[in-house]
């Protein structure tokens, strides 16, 4: 019998698995130096996740620098893409972690911009789909963060309990039970506002 | 509430987010008729879902996609980055690179020289592979099972060894024809670690769920390391085709199943 060392094993974690899955495919070819195939993720998912981290953030530029950081992240990271998991929800997963960053360095939402939006008790059918977005979008800054990011995925991103799930990584009845606890706050706050 | 009311809301829930299967939305019908409480939830839920709705996508900055681009770093293929991605400073800074390696090369010989005057027998050769500072935690491979290749198109021999729950494969190839090689193994199990290629380019190089393939031109090593789950004993079924033909079929890793360990 002979012992053998093998200097590289100090050095190289990478546990790659494949499936036929077309962001997968996409992950793989970025992994081998292509950045079409990175780019063709980027289109899939900017879009989505610019949406998202804006819907948590509620700030143009903290959103447009989520979304930055994600991509980069992805990008620098994708050696450390299990592939075991669907693309989408690490990328969602690394987008709300930035999201959680981000918001912790910034202020947090005051009670006097809220009142700079105030909708006066309009009915949402004679709200402008603007003015309804902004008062929809104080109403969510007012729920706590993992109430509002189910608001988000489900609303907004259109994710399944299921999706959530993998992204949050919590079970589905987790998910079902933050999401019917956040509705029945948001519904509260947009009803005092008289939206509902 | 009781548990039926519990139930029920959970299937207006359901209902709202397209999540309820006929079955349950035909219940869910049943039950609303006779519970005015549930119809009102139903409603509200509904309104609240429509308002949802009609906020509009926030449109991304125009510059975004193009200030993305523009700012990702160059990247070599992933196989080559594995190889170097292990500690960042290695990559970005040869001359800490060169510099470590030089310290470490002193080290081992001084090293080397005093346990030469100490004791002139030399030490085992896995002794001094690597450096003194990581030897300590270092794995060790073992060999536990062999294949020879003898055919008029292919040579060589591929060597199993273990360490823990990894398994590497050395495959020592020689053909005049580039010859394909094909690792199945359960990929439920054990996923690749790394694979490294001696002598020129990586021409080829595939991996899937539970199949790793390459391609070995001339006189080649391979080595290709997987990791498994822990105290998980990979079967590998070795295919070997030159010209697009099966030319070898073979497995490994069956004798250290059985416990073997040779």
């Amino acid at each position: 019998m002979r012992a053998t060392y093998c200097p590289h094993q100090l050095f190289f974690w990478c546990v790659v698995f494949m499936d036929d899955n077309e962001d997968l495919r996409l992950v793989s070819e970025s992994r081998q130096g292509s950045r079409d195939s990175f780019e063709r993720l980027l289109l899939r998912y900017e879009k989505p996740i610019f949406n998202a981290a804006y819907r948590i953030l509620r700030d143009y530029e903290d959103a447009r620098d989520v979304t930055q950081n994600v991509f980069l992240k992805a990008f620098q990271n994708l050696e450390h893409f299990n592939a075991k998991h669907r693309f989408f929800s690490w990328i969602y997963r690394i987008a709300l972690n930035e999201s959680i960053n981000l918001s912790k360095s910034r202020r947090r939402f005051d009670a006097a911009e809220d009142a700079r939006i105030e909708v006066r008790n309009t009915p949402e059918n004679l709200l402008s789909r603007k003015e309804l977005g902004e008062v929809v979008q104080a109403a969510l800054m007012s729920l706590e963060f993992e109430h509002r990011v189910v608001i988000v995925l489900r609303h907004f991103n259109h994710r399944s309990y299921q999706q959530m799930g993998e992204i949050l990584e919590i079970p589905e009845k987790t998910v079902k039970s933050r999401l019917f606890t956040a509705r029945a706050l948001l519904r509260e706050i947009l009803s005092g506002k008289g939206v509902l | 509430m009781s548990e039926s009311r519990v139930k029920y809301l959970e299937l207006i829930h359901a209902e709202i987010d397209g999540e309820a299967s006929d079955k349950e939305l035909a219940a869910l019908q049943e039950y609303l008729a006779s519970d005015h409480e549930a119809q009102k939830l139903r409603a509200a839920l509904a309104k609240l879902n429509n308002v949802l709705n009609q906020v509009e996508e926030v449109e991304t900055p125009a510059d975004l996609h193009t200030s993305i681009l523009t700012a990702l770093p160059p990247r070599r293929p992933a196989l080559e980055i594995v190889a170097q991605n292990s500690s960042p400073w290695r990559l970005r800074i040869p001359f800490i690179r060169y510099g470590y390696t030089l310290a470490a090369g002193l080290l081992l010989g001084a090293v080397l020289t005093g346990v030469a005057l100490k004791n002139l027998s030399p030490p085992e050769k896995s002794d001094i592979y690597g450096t003194l500072a990581v030897r300590e935690n270092a794995q060790r491979y073992v060999a536990v099972e062999h294949m020879n290749l003898d055919f008029p198109v292919l040579r060589g021999s591929v060597e199993l060894s273990r360490s823990g729950s990894n398994s590497m494969m050395v495959f020592d190839l020689y053909g005049q024809q580039a010859v394909e090689v094909e690792v199945g193994f359960d990929g439920s199990q054990a996923g690749l670690m790394s694979f490294n290629q001696q002598l020129g380019a990586i021409r080829s190089f595939q991996v899937k769920e539970g199949t790793i393939s390459f391609q070995s031109e001339g006189k080649q090593r391979s080595t290709v390391v997987l990791a498994s789950k822990k105290h998980a004993q990979l079967l590998l079924n070795l295919s070997f085709y030159v010209g697009g033909k099966l030319v070898h079929q073979g497995t490994l890793g069956g004798a250290a199943r059985a416990g073997s360990g040779k």
